[in-house]
C-alpha cells in the first residue's frame, strides 16, 4: 500500500520535473559548459573550441562590462537607500482606516503589476522633450526655461531612468510593509498607547524591529529584482547615450545576439549569478537572526 | 492636528505620484496627434477622442495595428495556456509532496528560490541554441512550456502548502470508500483549493503576459511574437505616434487592472507569500 502510494506520488511529480529539468536545469548546464569554449558558427552548425577559463578573463578585463555593473549597482543602491524607506513611509501612510481603500491600495500597486514593456513606455514619453509630461509641467510652472533633454545628456539619462524604476520599485517596498504591518497585533499599539508611548516612539522602537524581517526580505528580493533589470532599459534608452545607461542584462543580451559571441555571453551570465549569489550569501550572514523570524 | 495634516499630504503625494504616469498615458491615448503639446501642457486633450482605439482595434491597414491585434491574440493564447498547464502539472505534483510522501520537498524550495533568483538573460542564451537546433524557435507552444516551468516551482509551492492546511481525514474517508488518489484530488482536494488555485493562477497568468526578455528572443514574427516585443518594437521606430502608443499600452495595462480590482487580496497574498519564500 505505502509502496503503491510513493509509486503514484513519484508518477505525479514526473511531469514537472521533466520540464523543469529541460527548460530549466540543463540549459543551465549548457551554458556553464558553453562559458568555456569559443563557441563558432559555421554555416547552420556551431563548433565549439576549448578555451578554459579565457572567456571569464576577457570579460574581467572589459571596460564595458565594468560600465554596465557599475550602473547597475546604481540602480540597486537607489531601491534599496531610496525606494525602501519610500516603501515604508508610504505603508505607514496607508496603514489606517481611508475611505476607498483598497482602490486607493490598487492605484498604489498598479505600477509594480503593470507589464515592464508599458512602465518603459510610460516614462520614454514622460521623458519625450517635445512634448514630454515632465517638460511641459516645468515649462508652466515656471520653473524651467528651455527644454531639458532627459534622455540626451549621458548623466541624466541615467538619473532618470533610475527615477522611473524607483516608481515601481517603490511600490513594490509599499506592499510588502503593508503586509508587515497587518501582521502585527492591534494590541501592541494599544498597550503603547496606554503607557504613553508617542507615534515617533512606537514606530521606532515597536514598528520598525518588528519589520525587520520584511527589511530583510526587500533587502534580497530588491537585489536580486534590480540586477535582472532589462525590459526598461532596453525600451528606453538601447543602453545609450553612448553605452551610459547599459545595465549588465543588456550588456548580455548584445553579446550574446549582436556580436554572436555566446560563450563570452555564457561568462558573463556566470559572473553575474556569482555576484547575485555572493551578495545574498553576505546578506544571510549578516541577517542570520532574522531569517530565523521569517 | 500637524501630524494628521501631515499624514494626508502623504497619503495625495502617494496616490498623486503612483497614478499620474498612468493618468498621462491615458489622456494621451485619448488625443490626437496634433493635440499633443495641448494635452501635455493642460493634462487634458482639447477634443478627446476614442479615434485611436478604434483605429488600433479594426484598422484592416497591415501596420502597427495589425501587428498589435495578432499579437494580443497571441499573448492570449499564451498567457492563458502556461495558466491551465502550470496549473494542471503543479496540482498534481503538489498532491504527491504533500500528501503521497514523495521526498521533493526541499528541491521545489530550492527551485522556487532559483527561479526568483535567476535572470532570465542566463536561461535564454542556450535556450535559444538548444530550441534553435530542435526548430522549436518562433512557436507559441514554446513559450508556453518556458513560462510553465519558470512558474512551476512556485505554483507547486503555494498549492502544497495549501494542501497541507486541508484536513486530511475527509481525504482518507474517501480513499478507505474505494476512491482512487487520482479522484480524490480531482474531486475533493481541488474544489476545496480553489483560493490558492486563484493566487497561483493569477501570479502565473501575470508572469506570463508581462514577460518580454525571453519573448523578444525566441519569437521572430507575427506567428508567437507577444504583446510586450511588439510595443517594444513601436517604440524603436523612428515615426510613432504617441496617442496610438498609449492606446496600445493601456489596452495591455486590462489584465493586471482587472486583477487589482477584483482580485486583489488575491493579488496582494501572491506577491507577499512569493517574497516571504524568499
Amino acid at each position: 500500500m505505502e509502496k503503491k502510494k510513493r509509486r503514484l506520488g513519484y508518477l505525479f511529480i514526473l511531469p514537472s520535473l521533466v520540464i523543469i529539468f529541460f527548460v530549466l536545469l540543463f540549459p543551465l548546464l549548457f551554458a556553464l559548459y558553453m562559458s568555456f569554449f569559443d563557441v563558432v558558427f559555421a554555416g547552420r552548425s556551431m563548433k565549439f573550441y576549448f578555451a578554459g577559463f579565457e572567456n571569464y578573463l576577457k570579460v574581467l578585463k572589459d571596460q564595458s562590462w565594468w560600465q554596465s555593473f557599475m550602473n547597475t549597482i546604481y540602480f540597486v543602491l537607489a531601491d534599496i537607500f531610496i525606494g525602501i524607506p519610500l516603501g515604508f513611509i508610504s505603508a505607514l501612510a496607508l496603514n489606517r482606516k481611508l475611505p476607498l481603500r483598497s482602490l486607493i491600495i490598487g492605484i498604489v500597486m498598479l505600477p509594480y503589476i503593470l507589464p515592464p514593456i508599458v512602465h518603459a513606455l510610460i516614462w520614454k514619453w514622460i521623458y519625450n522633450a517635445d512634448y514630454g509630461f515632465l517638460n511641459a509641467t516645468l515649462f508652466n510652472l515656471g520653473i524651467m526655461k528651455e527644454t531639458i533633454l532627459w534622455l540626451v545628456n549621458p548623466k541624466l539619462a541615467l538619473i532618470s531612468l533610475i527615477v522611473a524604476n524607483l516608481w515601481q520599485g517603490t511600490a513594490f517596498a509599499t506592499i510588502i510593509y503593508l503586509g508587515g504591518l497587518k501582521s502585527i497585533p492591534g494590541e501592541i499599539f494599544e498597550a503603547a498607547q496606554i503607557d504613553g508611548a508617542t507615534r515617533w516612539h512606537i514606530t521606532k522602537d515597536i514598528v520598525i524591529p518588528l519589520l525587520k524581517p520584511f527589511t530583510y526580505l526587500l533587502l534580497i528580493m530588491k537585489t536580486i529584482l534590480t540586477f535582472k533589470i532589462f525590459d526598461l532599459v532596453y525600451a528606453v534608452t538601447g543602453g545609450g547615450p553612448a553605452g551610459s545607461t547599459k545595465v549588465v542584462s543588456l550588456e548580455i543580451y548584445y553579446t550574446a545576439f549582436n556580436a554572436f559571441k555566446f560563450g563570452k555571453a555564457s561568462a558573463m551570465s556566470y559572473i553575474l549569478l556569482g555576484i547575485v549569489a555572493i551578495i545574498v550569501a553576505f546578506y544571510q550572514r549578516f541577517f542570520r537572526t532574522e531569517i530565523e523570524m521569517l | 492636528m500637524f501630524v494628521k495634516i501631515l499624514i494626508a499630504v502623504t497619503i495625495f503625494l502617494i496616490i498623486f505620484l503612483s497614478f499620474v504616469p498612468i493618468y498621462w498615458t491615458f489622456v494621451t491615448s485619448i488625443s490626437l496627434d496634433r493635440d499633443l503639446a495641448l494635452t501635455s501642457s493642460h493634462w487634458f486633450p482639447p477634443s478627446p477622442t476614442l479615434k485611436n482605439y478604434v483605429e488600433i482595434l479594426t484598422s484592416p491597414i497591415r501596420g502597427v495595428a495589425y501587428e498589435f491585434r495578432k499579437t494580443l491574440v497571441n499573448s492570449t493564447i499564451i498567457a492563458s495556456l502556461t495558466t491551465v498547464l502550470t496549473l494542471f502539472l503543479a496540482s498534481f505534483a503538489a498532491y504527491s509532496v504533500e500528501r503521497l510522501k514523495v521526498p521533493f520537498r526541499k528541491t521545489i524550495s530550492y527551485l522556487v528560490v532559483l527561479t526568483q533568483m535567476l535572470p532570465p538573460i542566463i536561461l535564454v542564451i542556450p535556450i535559444y541554441l538548444l530550441f534553435g537546433r530542435m526548430g522549436l524557435l518562433n512557436h507559441k507552444m514554446s513559450l508556453v512550456i518556458i513560462y510553465t516551468a519558470l512558474n512551476l516551482p512556485f505554483a507547486i509551492w503555494i498549492l502544497s502548502s495549501y494542501f497541507g492546511r486541508l484536513p486530511v481525514s475527509v481525504e482518507e474517508a474517501a480513499i478507505i470508500d474505494g476512491c482512487g488518489y487520482f479522484e480524490v484530488l480531482w474531486k475533493i482536494v481541488l474544489p476545496l483549493s480553489k483560493p490558492a488555485l486563484f493566487t497561483g493562477g493569477i501570479f502565473v497568468f501575470l508572469s506570463a503576459w508581462n514577460e518580454f526578455l525571453i519573448a523578444l528572443v525566441l519569437t521572430t514574427d507575427l506567428k508567437a511574437k507577444t504583446l510586450p516585443v511588439a510595443i517594444a518594437e513601436f517604440m524603436g521606430r523612428f515615426r510613432t505616434s504617441y496617442p496610438l502608443m498609449c492606446s496600445a499600452g493601456i489596452i495591455s495595462m486590462i489584465p493586471p487592472v482587472i486583477f487589482v480590482v477584483l482580485f486583489q487580496r488575491y493579488l496582494i497574498e501572491g506577491l507577499t507569500k512569493g517574497a516571504v519564500k524568499e
